[in-house]
């Protein structure tokens, strides 16, 4: 199992790395969409996490050009940015705009391992459902 | 737990030229959003945003250590203590839930993530520390402390209606202290006055 996670929070990015490391998850971490979306083109994942506010690229366009070069790959969208929109509720309305430019499941900061690793599962569960994907080589969280 | 992670994990940080905008850091200050170009809400939310970052590695950490130390014993007291830290965490997500719900993003969707994301800028570069820097300056020094607090709030764009607000003053006392801050400083109007704080030209 590999996860690409792209935050350019340093210490997030280790969090989540020793949280999937535990899940015997093997993690590569970017600080920055531009070097994601390369290791992306190097290697292959079970599963990319993005977080949404990046410097450079924003996290939208990171799921749109990951989308594009990997139309199966699992995408989580994640973030910790949240307001009240006078017209709608909620953050939920950003995370959905995630889902429509391509995430396939999203969550929001702060969360728990067990809420991470549930993520993950239910994003490769719900890629695999809707497509010929052949993802997932084995994650029992 | 980190040097055994990083023992199967790597890190990619190396910047790339093809990011679609411009890594607002590295230009000019002049072209850089400021801090008189933020409202209050977009302020608070980029502080939330901030915030959430360390709160989320710590919520992580804390049930890796519970799930790391539940085999073993090495202290009675560690689960108590384990249990207590967690429910710090999270009493300090849940207040700063309540303070990000209550900032109201103006325009549509879009709009407000573009402004999220200059104000989560601003601040990373040190937003609020150059409000604190400018309180050292000598020209402040002719200030009171309920004028320096409108000062504060004027410069991070707060309207006279919000200043008030949050000042438990009426708009009208918080006009007329704005205007005596503009007197003392020798502003003509607001944004000469905002833009005598974030260019640094009360240092005189």
């Amino acid at each position: 199992m590999r996860a690409l996670v792209i935050d350019d929070d340093v210490n997030v990015g280790e969090a989540i790395q020793a949280i999937l490391a535990s899940q015997r998850c093997e993690t590569v971490h970017a600080l920055r969409a531009s070097s994601g979306i390369h290791a992306l083109e190097q290697q292959d994942f079970d599963v990319v996490i993005v977080d949404l506010f990046l410097p450079g690229m924003s996290g939208l366009d990171t799921i749109y050009r990951i989308r594009q070069h990997a139309p199966d790959v699992p995408i989580i969208a994640m973030t910790g940015f949240r307001y009240r929109h006078r017209a709608s509720n909620s953050t939920t309305d950003l995370l959905d705009l995630a889902k429509r430019r391509g995430a396939t499941f999203h969550i929001q900061k702060p969360f728990t391992p067990s809420q991470l690793v549930d993520a993950i599962s239910a994003s490769i569960e719900r890629c695999r459902a809707s497509g010929p994907a052949s993802l997932a080589r084995g994650f029992q969280p | 737990m980190r040097s055994a992670s990083q023992s199967a994990n790597q890190r990619v940080d190396d910047a790339r030229a093809n990011d679609i905008e411009p890594d607002l850091d590295n230009v000019p200050a002049r072209s850089r959003p400021d801090g008189s170009q933020l409202t209050v809400d977009e302020v608070g939310s980029a502080i939330a945003h901030q915030v959430t970052e360390p709160l989320t590695a710590l919520l992580l950490y804390l049930h890796e250590i519970k799930r790391m130390t539940a085999s073993s014993a090495p202290s009675a007291a560690l689960p108590a203590i384990i249990d207590s830290a967690i429910g710090e965490a999270e009493r300090a997500c849940a207040i700063i839930e309540r303070i990000s719900e209550s900032f109201q993003s103006s325009g549509d969707l879009e709009l407000a993530i573009v402004r999220g994301r200059q104000a989560i800028r601003w601040l990373k570069r040190g937003g609020v520390g150059e409000q604190v820097a400018g309180d050292q300056r000598p020209a402040f020094a002719c200030l009171t402390a309920r004028e320096r607090q409108v000062l504060d709030l004027v410069s991070s764009g707060a309207s006279s209606k919000e200043g008030a607000l949050r000042l438990k003053i009426s708009p009208r006392t918080f006009e007329t202290h704005r205007a005596q801050v503009m007197h003392k400083l020798g502003a003509r109007n607001t944004a000469e006055l905002v833009r005598m704080v974030f260019v640094g030209s009360l240092s005189a």
